[in-house]
């Protein structure tokens, strides 16, 4: 892991946080001056005012897009245990083979201690997240600590420390947030739609003037709500390609940490038989070593949706190695 | 108008020269900072070692050699101030001692397997799960410094930082385990019987 070239993981990673955003705030400004335009076109005024309308919607669009990202980022970490139904450990003793594992893992990697969650479930699995390396977490459920060794445990770790060291979970927990705002948008859009219908802008004379609502302001919200929703769609897919090389990468990292391949194949050997997990958040899936929530079906199309790659592909790159 | 490109292009240079070396005075640094970790397990180490030196010694007659072995040992660490400055030779001595250390106290863990009183002591049990824990914690510290030197080291070859490095920068030594040390502990059952 040459740290001193350009084309590291870290750095691909942080271009790809930086483009994401930068596009994001691109397009909360195109939907704020579109929706300031509809708003401004369909209540009369002259193109001047419509003009002014536009940059005031455009930027307390971006206003309050700016303020969801920033309460999102400081409190990720927070946010993402709750919805995952994690608690946090602060002592040794309440998990020794987690916290020593965790630990010696930092170590390993030249980061401060993460912090450290239990999930009350079964079913064994780990995840990890967080902004930065210095302000990162790692949860890992009973059900793991119960089923593996110290050593798999350790394996399993060495994984999401990984993540962790690569700014992997800083670029997974922005586009999930972003993600969320494509469909969100496009569901304010759909209904916002559906009122101009009922309130029907305008006037309801006989006249063709400016007052009438003009149904091409309709088809264009229209249009724009299933932007949006392609747009979601297409960040979640790009996401699930970005994740599931991300994790072969992870597994190669873990390696790198623990200097024992057999630690972290062990584990994913044992996490073949896992149950599903319930205390997981579906929207969290990409931030596990496994996917918590198993697929049904194993079609080979089905595999562009996988946010991890499968278990089987995974043991084998680590065995050749 | 050459003026100007020749401007531009001293420019470029000065900037490039400047973020180059400060990646390696970053790079030096987390050597540095790497080395102290290690420091910081290797005195959490000899913390804990008085503590099992009493609990072990109120079994009489056990293992007094290698007892002693490793107290002089502990002394050997104590009086040598491993800060940052320390020499690479300097770091090489601490870990040779270090490593020997680390042997004669696994010998001593094993041998306890037949005293099932000093075995069944939660005090030394305990113990012996913390000074365990220590050992992997200085192994991974180790692996790491020896790690970001190889990144440093490297560095400070390439094509075009080592331009810069110059003489100013110069090569790290890794920590390395002795031939003699990898060997497996001799564990002596002869004076068992004293």
């Amino acid at each position: 892991m040459n740290k001193g070239t350009l084309f590291t993981q870290i750095n691909s990673n942080k271009r790809k946080t930086i483009a994401i955003m930068i596009g994001f705030f691109l397009i909360v400004v195109f939907f704020g001056a579109v929706i300031g335009w509809l708003v401004g076109a369909s209540s009369g005024v002259s193109s001047n005012q419509i003009i002014v309308i536009i940059i005031k919607v455009s930027l307390i669009a971006l206003l309050i897009a700016g303020i969801y990202a920033l309460i999102t980022m400081s409190q990720s970490i927070n946010i993402i245990m709750a919805m995952n139904h994690g608690t946090e450990i602060y002592q040794r003793d309440e998990a020794p083979v987690l916290w020593d594992a965790v630990t010696n893992m930092a170590i390993a990697a030249g980061l401060p201690r993460p912090r450290v969650f239990v999930i009350n479930d079964p079913a064994p699995n780990a995840f990890s997240t967080g902004n930065t390396p210095q302000h990162s977490a790692i949860g890992a459920t009973i059900g793991l600590l119960k089923s593996m060794d110290k050593y798999e445990v350790e394996g399993v770790i060495g994984h999401e420390m990984s993540h962790i060291r690569d700014y992997d979970t800083r670029v997974e927990t922005i586009g999930i947030a972003l993600t969320s705002i494509f469909a969100f948008i496009g569901g304010f859009l759909w209904r916002m739609i559906w009122y101009a219908n009922w309130f029907d802008w305008g006037d309801n004379d006989d006249d063709n003037d400016d007052n009438d609502s003009n149904g091409i302001f309709i088809a264009i919200g229209i249009v724009l709500a299933i932007i949006s929703w392609l747009c979601a769609g297409l960040c979640y897919l790009a996401q699930m390609a970005l994740s599931r090389n991300r994790e072969y990468l992870a597994d190669a990292g873990s390696v790198d940490l623990t200097r024992n391949p057999n630690e972290i194949i062990r584990a994913l050997e044992s996490l073949e038989q896992r149950p599903s997990m319930k205390a997981a958040n579906p929207s969290s899936n990409a931030l596990y070593i496994v996917n918590p929530h198993k697929p049904k079906h194993h079609w080979s199309i089905t595999e562009l949706f996988d946010t991890h790659p499968p278990l089987d592909k995974r043991i084998e790159r680590l065995k050749r190695m | 108008m050459t003026i100007w490109i020749i401007i531009v292009i001293i420019a470029i240079i000065i900037i490039g020269w400047i973020v180059i070396y400060n990646k390696l005075v970053k790079s030096s640094t987390t050597v540095d900072n790497s080395w102290s970790q290690i420091d910081v397990q290797l005195k959490r180490r000899n913390d804990l070692i008085p503590n099992l030196i009493s609990t072990v010694k109120g079994y009489a007659g056990y293992e007094r050699q290698t007892l002693e072995k490793v107290t002089q040992m502990r002394g050997q660490m104590i009086h040598i101030d491993a800060s940052s400055d320390t020499s690479e030779d300097e770091k090489q001595k601490i870990m040779n001692i270090s490593n020997q250390l680390s042997q004669t106290m696994k010998s001593l863990f094993a041998v306890s397997e037949n005293y099932p009183d000093l075995k069944a002591n939660s005090n030394f049990q305990s113990l012996m799960d913390e000074l365990t824990n220590t050992e992997n914690k200085i192994a991974y510290a180790r692996q790491l410094y020896n790690n970001v030197t190889a990144n440093y080291n490297a560095m400070i070859k390439t094509f075009p930082d080592n331009l810069v490095a110059g003489q100013r920068f110069t090569k790290r030594t890794y920590l390395q385990t002795p031939a003699s040390e990898k060997q497996a502990p001799k564990v002596d059952f002869s004076d068992l019987n004293k």
